[in-house]
């Protein structure tokens, strides 16, 4: 399609830029006159924490984990790629602390149990317990793929 | 050696021309052999089949609780043109459809988190294109990737934090957050969608799917590096095939949905719900031994409150004043129906016992009215204090003033001396300890 000149792109673009920014300008005007201005620093904030924290951190993580990996396999010392039993476990556990990091780490208002009638004190080791599940489910699916070639 | 004597504009100029050469600027800075339209492509796909979902479900909590009606139900009182769904009459049919609905919405919602940054992970080196825009148009478009990713986490991590209670909520209002930071995102969306769902569609066509999902590690190629910005010019050997990381972000989603569905499926299933803040199996098998929101001793109802001199206000034409047993003495009727709570979690179905609300209508002169409000003794949570419900909720010969649950009198945390329960209303709609219902001819 035609570009509009000084624009840069289509007609049809710049329609859906149009309803785009008057929807969020709208929403952000209803939102901002209910809640606190500091809010609106939650988009950024949150686009900042992956893009410089999260990201670079599980990059790093993750080459540190294949060069060890290649290393290994250079000296001959390991058969069987182990790294996939490592990052399925770690990724699976980390997700569910980073959806339920409030309630495991007990940073939640009024957790009285008079408030449901529930306690809220065993969350953190209910994640340990999941995790060391998982990490004990890979260690053995490792383990039963090694002898599984072995025998081959 | 540099020379030093360079104004600063300059060196600031020099600094800015060097950028493409710099860090994740550069091409070769991501290695991974996996990322490429087609990967990318497919976790779009992944996202634009759930989105809507949880979109949907999320529009369905907000009709469901008859915004218009006023007072306590509209939780976001000035929204403007963003309630133009508000006045549909939400359906008492079929009795469990607000605990699939909303059921859908949290479990969905939770699962959207690794879907999410499975794609984050497979455009990242996009985001680091430079220049950073080639047209007012294009940069535009970018900003409004700010709409997008921003929304979509606020939206995921709003929702995870008030179910869990996070402190960091405590005095700010969740649905003024929740429902105007989606409308933000789904600006973004529109946007974002438009611009690339035929990106998303030639990605897709790129290479054969079944194909692509045969192929083990050893068999992973990098897509060709003809094929754009995604694609990495010094690919590092694959480490898990494309089946495998797709799998990796899919397992992460069904994780989160395997250990969040059983706070839905009833008492059993609850088990399996281990990191859900609502979902633990009450100690005993009693009657009323099925989950509550908020205990009456939290709500600040004392026994004297609930006690025999606790008189039900009637309120239509006329005004009565009826002690527990002259309800008892009505015409009694069991609805068997769930309660399912605007936080995902759900019970199965429990029989409840009581008085038809359309009696009581009649009772008080007003047997076709068109609203009413029901009035809590509770004093902690304004939100639950009063509630309004509409003509067909009323008229529903399943809807009950309950006195009595699965053949015992109500526990005092589940309402006692008696409770409102009306088929496929969210649970915070469904008022305890009643002590005023009004009944009028608007709605």
């Amino acid at each position: 399609m035609k570009k509009i000149p000084g624009y840069g792109r289509s007609p049809i673009h710049l329609l859906g830029v149009l309803f785009c920014y008057s929807l969020v300008t709208y929403a952000a005007v209803k939102l901002f006159s209910n809640v606190s201005l500091w809010i609106a620093l939650a988009f950024p904030a949150g686009i900042a924490l992956h893009d410089f924290i999260l990201f670079p951190a599980y990059r790093k993580a993750n080459h540190f984990l294949t060069d060890y990996q290649v290393k290994r396999e250079k000296q001959g010392k390991t058969s069987r790629r182990w790294i996939n039993h490592i990052r399925v476990p770690v990724v699976l556990s980390f997700l569910l602390l980073l959806c339920y990091f409030p309630i495991i780490l007990r940073l939640v208002a009024d957790q009285r149990p008079k408030n449901t009638g529930l306690s809220q004190d065993s969350y953190l080791y209910r994640w340990l317990i999941v995790t060391a599940v998982l990490a004990a489910g890979s260690a053995l699916a490792y383990f039963l793929r090694e002898r599984r070639s072995r025998q081959h | 050696m540099k020379d030093n004597r360079n104004s600063d504009s300059g060196g600031i100029k020099e600094e800015i021309n060097k950028i493409p050469e710099k860090g994740p600027f550069r091409r070769d800075y991501w290695r991974s052999p996996l990322r490429g339209p087609w990967f990318a492509s497919f976790m779009s796909l992944l996202l634009l089949i759930v989105i809507p979902i949880v979109f949907i479900t999320g529009l369905i909590d907000h009709v469901a609780w008859n915004p218009d009606l006023g007072g306590n139900n509209n939780r976001t009182p000035d929204m403007g043109i963003l309630g133009f769904l508000t006045g549909i009459e939400w359906p008492t049919r079929p009795i469990w459809l607000y605990r699939l609905t909303e059921g859908m919405h949290v479990v969905l919602g939770i699962a959207l988190l690794p879907l999410v940054l499975g794609k984050l992970w497979a455009i990242m080196p996009s985001l680091y294109k430079w220049p950073l825009a080639d047209s007012l148009a294009h940069a535009l478009e970018r900003i409004s990737l700010l709409f997008v990713i921003g929304g979509i986490f606020f939206q995921i991590f709003t929702g995870l934090f008030y179910i869990q209670n996070f402190i960091i909520l405590h005095n700010v209002k969740f649905n003024q957050l929740h429902f105007y930071g989606n409308w933000i995102f789904i600006g973004g969306l529109v946007l974002h969608v438009l611009v690339k769902f035929p990106v998303m569609i030639d990605g897709l066509k790129n290479r054969d799917t079944s194909e692509e999902l045969s192929k083990s590690r050893d068999e992973t190629e990098p897509e060709p590096e003809e094929e754009g910005r995604l694609v990495s010019t010094d690919p590092a050997e694959p480490t898990i095939s494309r089946r495998g990381a797709i799998a990796m972000v899919g397992g992460g989603a069904l994780t989160l949905m395997g250990l969040a569905v059983g706070q839905t499926l009833g008492k059993k299933w609850s088990r399996m719900a281990i990191l859900s803040p609502r979902a633990q199996t009450l100690p005993g098998n009693g009657p009323n031994d099925f989950r509550v929101n908020k205990t009456a001793e939290y709500a600040g109802i004392t026994p004297e409150m609930a006690g025999p001199d606790w008189r039900l206000e009637l309120v239509g034409r006329t005004t009565r004043r009826l002690s527990r047993d002259e309800l008892l003495a009505m015409p009694q009727y069991t609805s068997s129906l769930p309660i399912a709570c605007l936080e995902g979690w759900s019970t199965g179905n429990q029989n409840w016992e009581g008085v038809r609300l359309r009696d009581l209508a009649k009772l008080a002169g007003m047997p076709d009215a068109g609203k009413v409000l029901f009035e809590s003794m509770e004093e902690k949570d304004s939100a639950a204090r009063e509630s309004y419900m509409r003509h067909n909720q009323i008229q529903d010969p399943l809807s009950l003033l309950a006195l009595r649950v699965n053949g015992a009198d109500l526990s005092m945390d589940h309402g006692f001396p008696a409770r409102t329960i009306v088929p496929a209303t969210p649970g915070n709609r469904n008022t305890k300890w009643v002590y005023r219902i009004t009944f009028m001819e608007e709605a």
